[in-house]
């Protein structure tokens, strides 16, 4: 078996190429279309059938390479992981010369395996999910073009790489929230999740614009000592930060690094270019599981982890920004989640939520610790979305918490793996996502109490609001009007298999089982990072910090059951007393209003003023001169008088005119 | 010599004059017929720019053929990469028109496809001419079929659109002439030949050995500058595109933006930056403040359209600023992100334009708000014009991500400017700031063309696109070509690239050896302030 | 008849200067100038031309009188100008007639239709 597994090992390129030809083929063979000879019937050439077979096998393909990787992965002493790296030109321009290549090491292990592992399971449950929509095909041919890119994604070598990878999953998933795209929701959603990480993206790429400008030099020296890297590669960056924070001025680094920061600050969700993940919703619930939860709203936070040691050059202004970026995020992430009522929209700010806590533990130095809740959270929060997709499929479309109810004994399964879900993220009971929230949260006390207070009580939060979801949408009796179906065997086969890491991957993990812990091979590249607490001093504070948290979250249960389970006290009342925070948590905080106002008071009313200029000013002027010519004409004709006497009188005075002014010239 | 050149500047002529020998007749068979013959003879001519593309002498082959001795001009066509490129481009945008015409033109088809011969034969000429006087015959000769094309086939205001177009053109035409006498005297005053008196490379050797006074050599840079900043376009001489756009039929409107506004830079390109280098980057201040204007402004305007062709047509002046952009960066990757851009921007636009055709021609509006859902009725339109409009805004391994990004990444390592003097003021704007700002155009430019395709193409179906059909086979053919171009080259990129990679790396190097010739110079200025001479201390150094 | 150079004697006898003749020509020429600017009946205008040639003509003969005597260059055009204005007073009031019979009018006003 070796050589197989070299095989897989020797030939990552592979891995997105496997999606991308899954998609071509799913494309061209549904559009082409041919006559049944017998029946003389049109059909496409590819029967639908065999959409989720080619995405599934390209997936599947993809976890094989992912599994030769990680044996790989624990062949090496943890402290010294090898990473490997191939490169093919793509593009060669005078001295730049940009590549694309593959990447193996262990932050792209990591995400390898979520992405293909988690996709596969959601392509399974999509295949019972949309089997009656009319688009099947077609669905499974954009997952795998979202497949191709966030592969890309995560082996990117290089960071131009990464960001044209970065905008095709941008592109796909725009694909994807538009899947309904004869809804106009859907439509303006779409537009939206685009435009707004577009904004992210310009940042992001005058970003990368500043990085070449100020040391273009210095890596096409450096990658003259390694020719098989590339420009802007991955695993020069420790040694690029090194080079720039001798070079640059404090604020120029800082600047630097929150102008790439822009990029994850859109695709992750952060305050304030958020708007757009919980209006992505209106995608099929496999695509919010998928890419808006577990995959691309990740690749932020993996951006950040491979850019690490340029952000860890500049700790007065750019981690600062970055922490509390995260902070801020968490935590109105979290109290909007309170009082949406839309079983998905509340699940999206929850992941808007999360993915704060990863951004602030990047901020905070915690690379490892980030990268852990990712991982832990990519898991649970798919899982809990794919449930929120069967309670929808069973519920005939309604998404409402408030039409549901008491859907626990209709099912069964959905409402067990729900159930496990919320409890890990709530970080209760040594589930995954107390092991990796709490890492977090142990971070934030050693470097800075005040986020530390902050991120535990958003975690209370975190709790009481998940378990509000679980009560309305299961426990109680049913308010809805639909009839509700049994659970389909096709959708709550992903559930069980989530719920395993789910429940279990944290602790597995955690350095407390015997296994090597997860951060000791994330951390591998980072001798200089401010990071590497000692691991005594972690577990000291561990027991502590877990300790509070599991308190606070159970504080957060036992609250939200007070009022959703045994409804000891009225929401009613409450909301009265909180009046201010309970609109601003109604509103979403104005955000949305917020943007239409500077995109319609701002860039379109600027616009409209720019069109107005080109039309009436600059055309204006252009057909002045037309019209000013004719004018001019017609006025010349007008001395065509047609008069003899007036010529005659012309011509003589014009004579002695001429002639005194020869004689006023020439002679006086 | 190399025969294939007259051959393929003459060929279309040669159709032209056959084609109003064919028969007049407009019923359905004969129309197909003279389809037909016309698609043939452009094939032919695209078979044969691209056997001069892949010949050994693709990027030198000259033809000579003495014309006028006693006035020195000359019948001269030879090729560069970036002349082939837009050969093959060119004819390749022919073929595709002459698809798009099956569906759209019905009326006088001889005269028009005897036009349209005319026009492709002259932007030949333009592209392959190696002599200035020729040029500026070809690039006057277009203008003749160009007018009689919008004004005759065009829509309720043709007439003012075409007129419009063809006094813009001749405006800058003055100039072109103005700069092509100016050198013709510094020639003569040089007492170089006089047989060859108009010959490309001894015009540009002249030009640019240094020998003609700077003031002179900035004025003709002018002149050159305004001609082709009308055809290419630059804000504020764009104003006659979006008229003739609008009015012009779908394959007028298609060559139009594909080819003739590349006549623009290749002339910028070649007689502009690459004569007047000098020039060049002592303007460069302002050129680079144009392109950011032309991005961003247009780009905004582009935003608020209510006409489908018009917004496509302002998106093309956008676009047109990452050339200029890229011009003005005066270095390799810049001088190659330029002509990578007039073929990406070529092949997206024609595309862009013949999507919107496909739907003018069954709803007879251009009106945006009047279209929607259209994707439910189209779906090969609608994923035709979504993947253009993804290469349009510039979407990693589509066709336009490498020259736009070449171009903003030749733009900011460039030293072409540090400062904007404005005689009595002086910016401290360089050139990385220009395109800093200019990367807004990203934003803008996803801004305008997704929001076109969700409001033609998502939604609910709108009363006038109820009875919309989906794209006609000459259509589907043309569109899928274009298809395949964009991705395949978008994928590999070095395909196009490596077409034009030397004769572009030539004039980048010229471009950064006069931006170093001029940093020594100011070093050495500022050095002559030094202590020795016991002025000043404290002066700072040039490059900083 | 006495010859060129007798006709300078006497007038030099006279007291006569180039100067007189040219004065005399210069206010006939002024008088035609006027009457064909002011004059609104075609025949007068015709006759103001008329006026106009002979000034001419006056200068040129006593312009070669006062030049070069023994040459007749002088006379000679002022015989041709005598020539062609009969020809062209001809063609004028012919042209006035044939006017006057489809207008019934000889007012110079009445003719201004050759314009733009």
């Amino acid at each position: 078996m070796n050589w197989f597994s070299d095989f897989f090992l020797n030939n990552l390129w592979l891995v997105p190429l496997y999606p991308l030809l899954a998609f071509l083929a799913i494309s061209i063979g549904r559009a082409i279309q041919v006559t049944c000879p017998k029946t003389g019937e049109k059909t496409a050439l590819l029967p639908q059938i065999f959409a989720p077979i080619l995405t599934m096998t390209a997936t599947g393909l993809g976890l094989l390479h992912a599994i030769s990787a990680i044996q790989w992965l624990f062949a090496q002493p943890h402290e010294a992981v090898q990473a490997v790296e191939r490169n093919w030109t793509w593009l060669s321009a005078g001295n730049l010369e940009l590549k694309i290549g593959t990447l193996l090491d262990a932050n792209s292990v990591l995400m390898l395996t979520v992405v293909t592992f988690v996709s596969l399971l959601i392509q399974y449950y999509t295949h019972g999910y949309m089997c009656h929509d009319k688009g099947y095909a077609k669905f499974f041919g954009y997952l795998a073009l979202f497949n191709f890119s966030m592969l890309g994604l995560v082996l990117a070598t290089n960071l131009p790489q990464m960001y044209m990878f970065w905008e095709l999953v941008g592109v796909s998933s725009y694909l994807l929230i538009g899947f309904w795209f004869h809804k106009p929701a859907a439509a303006a959603a779409s537009l939206k999740a685009f435009l707004v990480n577009r904004v992210g993206d310009f940042g992001f790429l005058i970003g990368i614009l500043f990085l070449l400008f100020f040391s273009l030099n210095w890596w096409q020296g450096y990658v003259g000592l390694h020719p098989e890297q590339a420009l802007l590669s991955f695993q020069g960056f420790e040694s690029l930060a090194g080079f720039l924070s001798q070079t640059l001025p404090a604020w120029l680094l800082g600047t630097i690094a929150i102008l790439i920061f822009a990029g994850p600050m859109a695709k992750s969700a952060q305050f304030p270019l958020h708007t757009w993940l919980p209006d992505a919703m209106e995608g099929p619930t496999p695509i919010s599981a998928l890419i808006h939860a577990a995959t691309m709203v990740a690749a932020g936070v993996y951006l950040i982890a491979r850019v690490f040691p340029i952000i860890s050059i500049s700790p007065d202004m750019a981690m600062p920004f970055i922490t509390w970026t995260g902070v801020i995020t968490a935590v109105v992430g979290a109290i909007i989640a309170v009082s949406q009522t839309d079983i998905k929209k509340a699940l999206a700010y929850s992941t808007m939520s999360q993915l704060g806590f990863m951004v602030a533990a990047m901020g905070l130095g915690a690379y490892t610790a980030g990268l852990f809740h990712l991982f832990t959270h990519a898991f649970f929060k798919a899982m809990l979305f794919l449930c929120s997709g069967s309670v929808i499929h069973a519920c005939e479309d309604e998404q409402d918490m408030r039409q549901m109810g008491g859907l626990f004994k209709k099912l069964p399964i959905t409402g067990l793996t729900y159930l496990i879900g919320t409890i890990a993220i709530s970080g209760l009971f040594w589930t995954s996502g107390f092991w990796s929230k709490d890492e977090i949260l142990a971070a934030a006390l050693h470097e800075n109490t005040a986020v530390y207070a902050i991120l535990t009580a958003t975690a209370g939060l975190t709790a009481f609001y998940m378990f509000r979801t679980f009560f309305m949408t299961f426990m109680g009796d049913y308010r809805g009007k639909a009839h509700v179906h049994h659970e389909d065997k096709v959708m709550t086969l992903p559930l069980q298999i989530l719920a395993v890491p789910s429940i279990f991957i944290g602790l597995v993990l955690s350095g407390f089982v015997g296994l090597p812990a997860f951060g000791d091979y994330i951390t591998y590249s980072l001798q200089n990072a401010p990071e590497h607490h000692p691991h005594s001093l972690l577990d000291a504070m561990f027991n502590q910090v877990g300790n509070i948290s599991q308190l606070v979250a159970l504080v957060g249960v036992a609250l939200s059951s007070a009022f959703y389970y045994f409804k000891v006290f009225k929401t009613d009342g409450v909301k009265k007393v909180l009046a201010p925070i309970y609109n601003l948590s109604q509103n979403k905080f104005y955000m949305d209003d917020i943007y239409d106002g500077i995109v319609e008071g701002g860039v379109l009313l600027q616009s409209q003023l720019n069109a107005g200029f080109d039309k009436y000013v600059i055309d204006g002027l252009v057909n002045l001169v037309g019209t000013v010519t004719l004018l001019l004409g017609k006025l010349v004709t007008r001395l065509n008088s047609g008069r003899l006497q007036t010529y005659v009188a012309t011509i003589g005075f014009g004579v002695v005119g001429v002639w005194l002014l020869y004689q006023w010239m020439f002679k006086g | 010599m190399n025969n294939l050149l007259p051959l393929i500047v003459g060929f279309p002529f040669l159709v032209a004059g056959v084609f109003p020998f064919l028969s007049k007749a407009e019923d359905a068979s004969t129309q197909k017929g003279l389809h037909r013959i016309a698609l043939g003879a452009s094939l032919v001519l695209l078979v044969f720019t691209v056997v001069l593309a892949f010949s050994p002498e693709a990027q030198t082959a000259t033809f000579n053929l003495s014309w006028l001795p006693a006035l020195g001009i000359n019948f001269s066509l030879g090729t560069d990469g970036i002349s082939t490129t837009l050969a093959v481009l060119t004819s390749l945008l022919m073929v595709l028109a002459t698809g798009a015409s099956f569906s759209t033109i019905e009326k006088r088809l001889p005269l028009y496809y005897s036009l349209l011969f005319v026009l492709i034969g002259s932007v030949l000429g333009v592209f392959l001419s190696r002599d200035l006087f020729l040029f500026f015959l070809f690039f006057e000769l277009e203008l003749i079929p160009m007018y009689l094309l919008i004004s005759t086939w065009g829509g309720p205001r043709r007439e003012y659109a075409a007129m419009k177009f063809v006094l813009y053109t001749l405006f800058g035409s003055v100039f072109l002439l103005a700069s092509i006498i100016g050198l013709a005297y510094f020639s003569q005053s040089y007492h170089l030949p006089t047989e060859t008196l108009f010959s490309f490379t001894q015009l540009g050797a002249l030009a640019q050995s240094g020998y003609i006074p700077p003031v002179f050599q900035l004025l003709l840079f002018v002149g050159f500058f305004i001609a082709f900043a009308v055809k290419l376009p630059i804000v504020p001489l764009h104003t006659w595109l979006p008229d003739a756009h609008v009015e012009a039929p779908t394959p007028i409107s298609m060559l139009l933006a594909g080819i003739l506004l590349k006549m623009g830079a290749y002339g910028l390109l070649r007689f502009g930056f690459d004569w007047f280098p000098v020039a060049a980057q002592a303007l460069a201040p302002y050129i680079g403040v144009l392109a950011f204007i032309n991005i961003v402004y247009t780009g905004s305007i582009a935003l608020v359209q209510t006409d489908m062709k018009k917004l496509i047509a302002y998106s093309s002046v956008s676009h047109m600023g990452f050339i200029l952009l890229a011009l003005v960066a005066m270095n390799q990757v810049g001088t190659m992100a330029a002509v990578f851009i007039m073929v990406s921007h070529g092949l997206v636009s024609a595309a862009l334009f013949l999507g919107v055709g496909t739907l003018y021609r069954q709803t007879h509006s251009r009106d945006i708000a009047l279209h929607g859902g259209v994707a439910q009725k189209a779906p090969f339109i609608f994923y035709t014009f979504l993947l253009m409009s993804l290469a349009s805004l510039g979407l990693p391994l589509l066709i336009s991500f490498a020259g736009e990004t070449l171009a903003l990444y030749g733009a900011f390592i460039s030293q072409s400017f540090r400062a904007i003097p404005l005689g009595f003021v002086t910016l401290p704007i360089n050139i990385q700031w220009i395109t800093g700002l200019s990367t807004l155009g990203i934003v803008l430019g996803a801004a305008y063309s997704l929001w076109l395709v969700k409001r033609i193409f998502f939604g609910s179906v709108s009363d006038a696109c109820q009875k919309i059909e989906d794209a006609k086979l000459n259509e589907v053919w043309v569109l899928g070509t274009l298809a395949v171009l964009v991705i395949v080259l978008g994928f590999k990129p070095q395909l196009l690239t490596s077409q034009f990679e030397s004769s572009t790396q030539a004039i980048g190097k010229r471009f950064e050896q006069v931006l170093v010739q001029r940093d020594q110079a100011l070093l050495q200025q500022l050095q002559g302030y030094n202590p020795q001479n016991g002025v000043s201390q404290n002066l700072p150094m040039a490059g900083e | 008849m006495m010859m060129s150079a007798e006709v300078a004697e006497v007038a030099a006898v006279a007291g006569l200067t180039v100067h007189h003749y040219l004065g005399v020509a210069t206010i006939l020429f002024g008088l035609g100038f006027a009457g064909v600017v002011s004059s609104r009946h075609l025949i007068r205008t015709l006759m103001c031309v008329e006026l106009m040639l002979n000034a001419v003509n006056l200068v040129f003969v006593a312009i070669n009188n006062h030049v070069n005597p023994s040459d007749l260059s002088g006379q000679v055009f002022a015989i041709f100008i005598l020539t062609i204005s009969a020809a062209e007073a001809a063609v004028g009031l012919a042209i006035v007639l044939a006017l006057f019979k489809n207008t019934a009018s000889v007012d110079v006003e009445d003719f201004s239709r050759l314009k733009w």
